[in-house]
């Protein structure tokens, strides 16, 4: 059911796109620039909301052996106890998701098979996902800069390595494609992930698997102008935006599809890229007995202090002996 | 005969039971007892994998009634603390047994009085499994309320000796 | 023949009696079934703590009486801590319900439940944030998970958040670190503005607050009960051993969970540490203020958390100590790793820890002034400091579990392992998956540890268990080590449950055993009182 509310949802941001074009201006200048503004605005407002929030308690996830005696191995990726240690286990944490690599060992099951475990397909999956995507967003700088920069080129070229085609096939294409196809196949045959799939999980998949399918069939099959769509894009870049006549429809659904995922980026689960940087459990050093964490609201709270405590207590001390502060 | 007709199609029936009595669980939670995970990441899948395979082999006594009732006892421990009945609990015999005959049923090879006595000798394995079953699984439903009842007594013994000490 | 047609394998159900649920999570309503739930906490123990909606209710009766305006309550309780902890709000928002988590949690493994999986416990109180506190939510609702507080809402809160121990097993998995220790704290206390929370958290609280500890054992108890000890380690070992309370001027003030002067195997290990301080003359002493170095606190509220353990630094103030050495226990040590500084320091009148038999300075704890006792224990062994005859425990044959805390709050995780290593002859590992960070809970943690939650209990550790039978057939071990006095509890019931046979001691109850001292006796029993030698041979046997 989610499913295909997120399908239809998608079909129906494709036939939005697809008579859009016929409103070049709208959907090539006012929702770029609206979805742009609404992406920046949102995640910077959602960042400083977050960052105003105070982390009263350092409670970081050890995974590893603390700093303790000096004699005892420390690990200092896994329970950082210092900035470096803490720098490090996050840049494993961003760009190879360490935590979801972890319990990937091969296993013997029961004795004489050797399989992979399923989180080993999720890692391979969620890191050929997130890279490819990375990487495509880096290759399309080609339109936001004249002249091209060149590590803009330098990494084209690496990502057309295999000379499959004319023009030349990507690699991150196929990997893109494969990994979205993976993660949302996992979504639907596990029942364990597909128990636990909203409509907005289908949708978010949809929405890139659509960017980058149309992507696909603008370059392979279905040709548009490249120069006019620099133009356009430099225009918008330069804040001076025209429309040149004569690209086609299929990069006006290309662009509506992006249009929509940046608008809808800093209302959903995708912010979990910038989140993960502010989660405390990871980037906090493991030095608690070490260094004092401040909590900026440490409230007062009523206790039961020694005074009371030996009012309450003071025959039966007598009694037994034990020191008092206080005679009577 | 019932036995090498059985141990013959032993991967097969093994797996069906397996399956089945899986299939009793809510789907993710199935999902997770037939997919991944070591024995130690998914302790029941591996019991019910290895105990299934004692019991069938136990069955036709090569392992004795001890190695059996063993082999039953690590598998109803885990059904009696899963908020069964005893039905429920047992339930994997009865899902056993249906296997059982369907196998004996489906061999043409067999004329009906040989098929006769095969059923005969399937219910009387069953039912000894149903009758040890029972026992284990009232076993493990007391020691649950042993537990529990050590617990309270160990947590008033500490209140009465400090009751001691006051009067002492 | 055609009788038994009738019967359908699919309709006897083997495993658990569930029907798959034609409804999602949110439309599958809560099932109080006896065994799996805690009680409700007495209004008495509200009150003395001073807790809003004191009332009495039971939590499988259908009214749970709660106030008319209880969604407010609710709502401002979130929006409170929305805006106090930056780990609710962000992980609030971040999930991404990849499922790396699901089967990570002991309770889900055990049970089968779904909503035992991390991500879902974590969904219920998700769906009020997302429908009352996000604009997505107001305008896509159940498309992006959304959901209205009912107070059906409330009882499934209620019972889920009361069947997580706050292990933290899943957030080692997490890739984004969310923690669901994190997510059942808030909503504990957000049940606790209405009143809802259960007796065997509170009740030790209010014990706590009164007396300095759980079990509610007044001085004299507590002094009788040390002074048994004390007797206790003479019989055993013919060592005379002092243990001073509330003495002014010592060096060290020494704070242990009070099961270990009161519960059975944690005993033991309080034999270990008076033999231990006795050998190497330690100037230390008890507080029977500050006897309690657990905090139930932690399974209560924020709040509480500081009110309980407000008492240590007060009392070592007071006392005039140098330092402090904390016991075996592991709630314990995420308070005081993680919380106690922060809450009532800082400790200007305390000196950084310095070992006064080996000189070694603990830094790593320069701001706490409070160390582990195995931080101590194996600095000693290690300088060569502890004359040490581990053939004395050649009759155990030992594993080590690693308990949830230390492991995963704290990253204790070689000190206990070099000490059973240096006292004991016999020890095994068991698999690495469910060792060290990977641990699995006993199940019985943050406060779930009560009798009328056996069932759930004995699901919850079934993955530890079976850890345990596995190395317990393939090196024959007898006992399992522990350094958590919720452990030395709870994993008794649950391995005579399910791996008969295999016992639980304290790390320091080997160190007690394997110790040389001067003019102890022939040292014929172990510190529970069995014959060493005996015993040997009936194993050799």
């Amino acid at each position: 059911m989610n499913f295909i509310t997120s399908f239809l949802l998608t079909v129906g941001l494709f036939i939005v796109g697809y008579f859009g074009s016929r409103l070049p201006f709208v959907f090539g200048l006012v929702i770029p620039y609206t979805a742009l503004t609404l992406f920046v605005l949102g995640l910077v407002c959602r960042m400083i909301a977050w960052a105003r929030v105070p982390v009263p308690f350092r409670i970081p996830t050890t995974c590893g052996q603390q700093r303790s005696l000096s004699w005892i191995k420390s690990n200092n990726l896994e329970s950082p106890f210092n900035l470096l240690g803490v720098v490090g286990r996050m840049f494993l944490e961003v760009f190879f998701f360490r935590s979801l690599f972890r319990n990937t060992k091969a296993e013997l099951y029961d004795g004489t098979r050797l399989v992979y475990g399923s989180n080993k397909f999720l890692w391979v999956g969620a890191m050929a996902f997130h890279w490819s995507f990375l990487l495509i967003v880096l290759r399309h700088f080609r339109f936001f800069t004249e002249p091209v920069l060149p590590c803009v080129l330098w990494l084209q070229d690496l990502d057309g390595l295999f000379e499959i085609a004319v023009p030349a096939f990507y690699l991150t294409n196929f990997f893109i494609v494969a990994a979205l196809g993976y993660l949302l196949a996992r979504r639907l045959f596990n029942p364990q992930v597909r128990y636990i799939s909203l409509g907005s999980d289908y949708f978010a998949l949809f929405l890139i698997l659509a960017i980058a399918l149309t992507g696909i069939w603008m370059r392979y099959i279905d040709k548009v102008d490249v120069v006019k769509i620099k133009e356009l894009v430099m225009s918008l870049v330069a804040f001076a935006p025209v429309v040149p006549d004569g690209i086609g429809w299929l990069f006006f659904v290309h662009l509506f599809f992006v249009c929509v995922l940046l608008a809808y980026f800093p209302f959903s689960k995708l912010l979990h890229m910038p989140g993960v940087f502010f989660s405390p459990t990871r980037n906090l050093a493991n030095n608690n007995r070490a260094k004092r964490h401040i909590n900026p609201w440490n409230p007062e709270v009523k206790c039961h202090t020694y005074e009371e405590w030996e009012d309450e207590f003071r025959d039966t001390l007598k009694r037994i002996g034990l020191p008092l502060d206080k005679a009577e | 005969m019932l036995k090498e007709l059985l141990e013959h199609r032993q991967t097969e029936i093994l797996k069906k039971w397996f399956d089945r009595v899986v299939n009793g669980y809510k789907p993710e939670a199935a999902r997770f007892l037939t997919g991944g995970g070591d024995r130690f990441a998914n302790p029941v899948r591996h019991t019910l994998l290895t105990e299934f395979e004692n019991i069938f082999s136990f069955l036709w006594g090569e392992g004795g009634d001890e190695r059996l009732s063993t082999a039953l006892e690590n598998i109803i421990k885990i059904t009696a603390v899963q908020d069964k009945t005893p039905s429920k609990a047992l339930g994997f015999i009865f899902v056993l047994r249906d296997l059982l005959f369907e196998e004996v049923a489906a061999d043409p090879a067999l004329d009906a009085g040989i098929k006769q006595d095969m059923l005969v000798s399937c219910v009387h394995q069953t039912d000894s499994l149903v009758s040890l079953g029972f026992d284990i699984y009232s076993r493990c439903r007391e020691k649950i309320y042993e537990i529990r009842i050590k617990e309270i007594k160990s947590q008033r013994a500490g209140v009465m000796a400090r009751g001691v000490v006051v009067d002492g | 023949m055609s009788e038994e047609k009738k019967i359908k394998p699919n309709e006897i159900l083997a495993g658990i009696d569930y029907n798959p649920p034609a409804t999602g999570w949110m439309d599958t309503p809560v099932d109080f079934k006896k065994g799996t739930f805690c009680n409700s906490v007495p209004a008495k123990f509200m009150e003395y703590l001073g807790q809003p909606q004191p009332h009495e209710w039971k939590s499988y009766q259908d009214d749970w009486g709660l106030p008319d305006n209880w969604r407010e309550i609710i709502f401002e309780g979130m929006r409170e801590r929305l805006k106090k902890f930056r780990t609710f709000r962000v992980f609030m928002d971040i999930c991404v319900r990849c499922g790396a988590c699901a089967d990570k949690c002991h309770f889900f493994i055990g049970s089968g439940d779904p909503k035992n999986m991390p991500v879902l416990r974590a969904e219920l109180l998700r769906a009020v944030y997302k429908r009352d506190f996000t604009l997505a939510g107001k305008i896509m609702g159940r498309f992006v998970g959304a959901r209205k507080l009912t107070v059906q809402g409330i009882k499934e809160w209620f019972y889920y958040f009361f069947q997580c121990t706050e292990c933290r097993r899943c957030s080692v998995f997490c890739p984004y670190g969310i923690d669901t220790a994190e997510i059942t704290m808030m909503g504990r206390e957000l049940l606790n503005l209405l009143g809802l929370n259960i007796g065997w958290v509170t009740e030790p609280a209010a014990n706590c607050f009164r007396t300095g500890n759980h079990l509610g054992i007044e001085p004299h108890a507590f002094k009788d009960s040390i002074e048994f000890a004390c007797d206790d380690v003479f019989d055993n070992t013919g060592v005379k051993v002092e243990a001073p309370i509330n003495r002014k001027g010592a060096e060290v003030l020494f704070v242990s969970p009070s099961a270990d002067y009161f519960g059975t195997p944690h005993y033991y290990t309080l034999m270990g540490y008076l033999l231990l301080f006795h050998a190497v003359g330690l100037d230390y002493t008890w507080s029977a203020y500050a006897s309690e170095g657990g905090n139930f606190g932690l399974f209560h509220s924020h709040d509480m958390m500081k009110r309980l353990n407000n008492k240590i630094y007060h009392e070592a103030k007071r006392l005039k100590v140098k330092y402090i050495i904390g016991g075996e226990c592991g709630h314990m040590w995420r308070v005081l790793h993680q919380y106690m500084d922060t809450m009532n320091g800082p400790t200007d009148f305390l000196e950084v820890p310095v070992s006064h038999v080996t000189g070694t300075r603990f830094d790593h704890a320069a701001s706490t002034k409070m160390i582990h006792i195995s931080e101590f224990t194996a600095d000693l062994i290690k300088h060569n400091k502890l004359k040490l005859d581990p053939s004395r425990n050649n009759h155990w044959n030992i594993t080590f579990h690693d308990s949830c805390n230390p492991a995963r709050a704290m990253g204790l995780l070689e000190e206990p392992r070099y000490i059973i290593k240096n006292v004991c002859n016999n020890f095994h590992e068991m698999p690495e998956n469910t060792i060290r960070e990977q641990t699995f809970c006993c199940g019985s943690g943050s406060g779930l540890g009560t009798e009328e939650n056996m069932e759930m209990r004995l699901r919850g550790g079934l993955p530890r268990a079976n850890a345990v039978k596995y190395v317990k057939e393939k090196h024959g071990v007898n006992c399992l080590a522990c350094m958590c006095a919720i452990d030395k509890a709870t994993l008794p019931p649950l391995l005579e449950y399910w791996v008969p046979g295999v016992e639980v001691a304290g790390v320091h109850e080997f160190v007690g055993n394997a110790l040389n001292i001067e003019g102890q006796n022939e040292r014929t029993v172990d510190l529970r009182g069995e014959p060493i030698k005996e015993q040997e041979e009936k194993k050799d046997a």
